[in-house]
């Protein structure tokens, strides 16, 4: 090993806490890339290899009624592969234990064909069995999906009973399966979460479903694949589709990226992927900053070390590689640090997506060896461009003039040194730190900026918090204030419905609901959405202007829409646009939009009730009802034969803290990943301070300071520094809360909610936390530091 | 120049800034050196030894005026050439040593041997200099005077043509500066290495085979001494 390489790790030995401090932030990066990357790579090869061994659907076609026939002839579109029409209806699962009695819960009954076995068979969207494939022989055997089966403890031959159209039906399930098609097992958009042990998935043969569910013997639904060799793309065959089905009337066709599970799992890897595309920049951003920095200060310092390498003739390059080097083996070590520990967190990820979030049976871990060399190599890139950077200061430095005494630096009195307040109130220590703090301005600035990242890092959770309890507060509670959300079987008069629903003494109050699912159109702009009817006076709904939350008045001739959908669609308010309906013999109609209210999860339209049912629905007609009561409510609708389902307010409030305990886990290690960042740029540049102002303080020592002394002249240095980068840090926290609120408004969630001031003055307590145990672990180096050395100043 | 002669120096100017205030180092400097001689530079402090001392080792550059090296101008080399100058032609050795203090005695020389392919053996030189014991120490756990003699052997290993020495004794008490001196000597015997030493202590001059005084940045007296004394007799 040569001797520069041995003073290399000599150099770095000797100031472990800080090169480890920097390390673990590369590290931190890396291992974030690594186990979040692996995990979504392994999540997206297996979603896509379950896809195609499970001839996932290109195309769903949702339909009142298709015969056969007519499911053959779509066959004739080019494009089309195969086309698998089936039944498919939600019905209620009775459950005999007494923890269920006031729970509805829900089975989504699908028919599979008589023929199909599995993929080999041509089933679209074969189901995956745990073991052997198997075959319903008969009407009343089933087969049950897995994480339903899990929830409920149900087994390969159990008995289940559900319920349909007033009738009870027993049935055996004869295997555990799991679907591409329900890959995250929610029962719609509107449900948010899924929820394993009130909405499960069952399979039955076609002839039982044709017999007991579907209306005279026609289908409802339409699956079908398009051909790989096909040369458009599948929006040209789903427009084909729709046009060939146009004389059936409704119908909603979409492609596999805008079914409801497929586009939770792809948002998924998108913005894991986007953001994994980030997180690790930001990171080794942050160590490259730092390292430059310190390479920098090094390089000053070792001016002479430097000069007397020159005039030994070492040429600038050799020079530069060795102080480069510095920050490359810390970036190195930082690199294996985070590779070794982002594998095993992979593992734990992937396993977390394979049990928790999706059921991807194919799901396992894999190890990725790219992606360890992708890490090393941005590590790479990072500490190289931080070293060399770091480093140019060596070419500027003239041997002769390294080994000549420094000139004293240029001073000048500060504008405050002329008042009376400078010399009557301000003290010697306080002199010498306002004198510092204006004489090394840039110091301030790179220190500063620091802290601002620091307390901008920091912010991100606790807004990301307080948002996600806002907008869920807001929704279910400023918003919405029923206790439950009711759809019926079918139509029904509104004054019926209400009248029926006030009789019970359960029932505090009831209000009709239209709610349907609608294409909205704005020029070449089209989105699926549901239209929700309300009455103009309703009790239950209450809107807030977007930005300013003002109440907003609900007339008899308003039309509300949501923000992401109007973004979506390119609507202001006042655009008119056009609603086509999924519904038979019914003409498209063209509306104002007058109000973008704010809306946190999931995106409507809002329509007084009237205007639905003289344009669409006709008169009096409802779907659906909101209703407020008590618990005891729940009896009063499991019974009702008109509900098709309801939703408890309560439940969903109480699935929704059930899933933010795990959000509190990631955000409390983002906190801490905060907090670690900021010690760490903290730290390193107070320990810089102190290793450049080595003369100065051993100075003050000299004269009769004690270390404490000393440390408060430093502390108050970082007291101001820190004050200015907090204040830094609002704005660039602002700014990017405000590019994670655009960058994660989507269809299904908005984030509307404004950051807090209280989240700014939790922020700044835990920034200043993270300033003290840097100052605190700086303040060992002061102590062990030789001052004596210092001045005698006979080697460098 | 002559066949003898390794360096030659005429009307050697050098200013530059010290913060806010322009130095006029070198005032029209012209001296020349043979190979093998034992040169002392004697001066005040301020009157540009170490200024002409840097220029001549390649690590500062003459406002005007030449050094030529045999045949070659210093003031024609690039950069590169320079450094190659440095690396092969001359050995510094500093009032205050200038080891780096995270290298052993041995490391501190063998830095400078690293880049030579001509170098001499680092055992032989450190016994020469008769740090054998003392190889494995860091500089903070020797004294100055064996510090100094690592810069010296650091210098020497090197197998330079011009040995050029800024103040060696500077930080040294008598007995150990006496020591530097016999060492410098025999380095200048033994190994006949062209050696040049700068210093304000005229007592020194005595064991030179070429005086030069400088005043106020220029060369007031030239003197070649026929009979150099031993180191031992010089007194201070």
């Amino acid at each position: 090993m040569g001797v520069l390489n041995r003073r290399l790790i000599r150099m770095i030995m000797s100031s472990k806490g800080q090169n480890l401090a920097i390390a673990m932030v590369v590290a931190l990066g890396l291992m974030l890339y690594v186990a979040m990357s692996s995990a979504i790579t392994n999540l997206d090869d297996a979603v896509q290899k379950y896809f195609t061994i499970t001839n996932a659907a290109d195309i769903y076609v949702e339909i009142p009624a298709i015969s056969g026939s007519e499911v053959n002839s779509l066959l004739s579109v080019s494009g089309v592969e195969a086309a698998q029409g089936r039944v498919v209806w939600d019905v209620n699962f009775l459950s005999d234990q007494k923890a269920d009695e006031n729970q509805k819960i829900t089975l989504r009954v699908i028919s599979i064909p008589e023929d199909a076995e599995d993929s080999k068979d041509g089933m679209i969207h074969s189901l995956y069995f745990q073991t052997k494939a198997q075959t319903l022989a008969s009407d009343d055997e089933v087969f049950l999906i897995e994480s339903f089966a899990r929830a409920r403890s149900i087994e390969v031959g159990d008995e289940i009973k559900i319920q349909y159209a007033g009738e009870d039906h027993a049935l055996k399930v004869k295997g555990i399966v799991s679907s591409s098609e329900y890959i995250y097992l929610m029962q719609s958009e509107q449900s948010l979460l899924p929820d394993f042990s009130n909405f499960g998935i069952l399979y039955v043969r076609e002839s039982f479903a044709m017999r007991s569910i579907a209306s005279n013997g026609q289908y409802n639904q339409v699956l079908l694949t398009v051909r790989d060799s096909f040369d458009g793309n599948h929006e040209s065959v789903r427009k084909a589709v729709e046009k060939k089905l146009e004389h059936l009337g409704a119908q909603r066709v979409y492609l596999r990226e805008d079914q409801v599970s497929s586009r939770m799992v792809q948002e998924e890897i998108r913005g894991n992927k986007q953001t994994m595309s980030i997180v690790p920049v930001i990171f080794l951003g942050i160590a490259a900053a730092i390292m430059f920095v310190m390479i920098g200060r090094f390089v000053r310092n070792d001016k002479v070390t430097i000069g007397v390498l020159k005039a030994m003739g070492y040429n600038n390059r050799k020079i530069m590689t060795h102080y480069s080097l510095y920050a490359v083996s810390i970036g190195i070590t930082g690199a294996v640090l985070g590779v070794i520990l982002g594998s095993l967190m992979s593992v734990y990820v992937t396993t977390l997506y394979a049990t928790e979030s999706f059921n991807v049976p194919i799901l396992v871990f894999k190890f990725h060896a790219w992606m360890l060399f992708a890490a090393l190599g941005l590590a790479l890139v990072f500490s190289v461009t931080a070293g060399y950077m770091g480093a140019r200061g060596v070419i500027q430095i003239d041997p002769a003039a390294a080994m000549r005494p420094e000139a004293p630096q240029s001073g000048k009195h500060i504008g405050l040194e002329h008042t009376r307040f400078w010399n009557f109130w301000v003290s010697f220590t306080e002199k010498m730190v306002i004198r510092n703090l204006m004489r090394h301005k840039l110091r301030i600035l790179v220190l500063s900026i620091g802290i601002a990242l620091t307390f901008m890092m920091i912010m991100i959770p606790i807004y990301l918090l307080s948002a996600f309890l806002d907008m869920f507060e807001f929704q279910y509670s400023v918003m919405q204030r029923m206790d439950y959300s009711v759809s019926l079987n079918g139509f029904m008069a509104d004054r019926d419905l209400v009248r029926s629903l006030r009789d019970y003494d359960e029932i505090d109050y009831a209000e009709g609901r239209l709610e349907y699912p609608f294409e909205v159109e704005n020029g070449y702009r089209k989105k699926a959405t549901t239209v929700i009817g309300l009455s103009p006076d309703t009790k239950i709904i209450h809107f807030y202007e977007l930005n300013t939350m003002v109440p907003m008045v609900f007339r008899p001739n308003s039309v509300f829409m949501t923000r992401g959908l109007a973004d979506n669609l390119g609507l202001r308010v006042g655009d008119p646009f056009v609603m086509k309906p999924y519904l038979p013999d019914r003409e498209d109609q063209v509306y104002k939009l007058t109000g973008i209210i704010r809306q946190d999860l999931g995106s409507n339209v809002y329509m007084p009730l009237g205007t639905l049912q003289r344009d669409f629905f006709g008169e009096d007609a409802v779907n659906g009802a909101y209703i407020q009561g008590g618990s005891d409510v729940k009896d009063v609708l499991t019974d009702a034969r008109s509900v098709s389902s309801f939703m408890s307010n309560e439940d969903l409030q109480n699935a929704y803290l059930d899933f933010m305990q795990l959000t509190y886990i990631s955000i409390g290690m983002i906190v801490v990943i905060g907090m670690f960042l900021g010690v760490a740029i903290v730290y390193n540049t107070v320990v810089l301070m102190i290793n450049e102002r080595t003369v100065e303080i051993a100075s003050m020592r000299i004269l009769g300071m004690r270390i404490g002394e000393v440390f408060s002249v430093i502390s108050r240095e970082i007291a101001v520094i820190s004050g200015v980068g907090i204040v830094l840090g609002i704005p660039l926290a602002s700014w990017a809360l405000a590019g994670i609120g655009a960058y994660f408004t989507t269809d299904l969630y908005s984030f509307a909610t404004k950051p807090q001031f209280i989240d700014y003055v939790y922020a700044g307590i835990i920034t200043l936390v993270s300033i003290i145990i840097s100052l605190a672990l700086s303040y060992r180096k002061i102590i062990r530091a030789n001052f004596v050395d210092a001045l005698k100043n006979q080697v460098s | 120049m002559e066949q003898n002669q390794i360096l030659s120096i005429s009307q050697l100017k050098k200013h530059y800034l010290m913060g806010e205030v322009t130095v006029e180092a070198l005032r029209g400097v012209s001296f020349d050196v043979n190979a093998g001689e034992f040169v002392v530079i004697l001066g005040p402090s301020g009157s540009g030894k170490t200024t002409m001392l840097n220029i001549l080792g390649g690590m500062d550059q003459a406002t005007s005026g030449t050094v030529n090296y045999r045949g070659e101008i210093l003031s024609d080399f690039s950069e590169k050439a320079l450094t190659e100058y440095r690396r092969n032609v001359v050995g510094f050795v500093f009032q205050f040593y200038n080891l780096l203090g995270n290298l052993t005695a041995r490391e501190n020389v063998e830095l400078a041997t690293e880049i030579i392919s001509d170098h001499l053996s680092v055992d032989e030189v450190m016994e020469d200099v008769g740090l054998t014991d003392r190889a494995d120490h860091f500089p903070a756990q020797m004294s100055g005077g064996e510090q100094q003699r690592v810069a010296i052997a650091r210098a020497v290993c090197k197998n330079p043509d011009l040995l050029l020495c800024d103040e060696p004794t500077g930080a040294l008490d008598f007995e150990t500066g006496i020591q530097i001196l016999k060492l410098l000597k025999k380095i200048n015997v033994k190994y006949k290495k062209t050696v040049i030493i700068i210093t304000h202590n005229a007592s020194i001059a005595i064991i030179a085979d070429r005086v030069l005084k400088m005043r106020s940045g220029e060369i007031v007296e030239n003197i070649i001494n026929e009979m150099p004394m031993d180191p031992e007799r010089v007194t201070w």
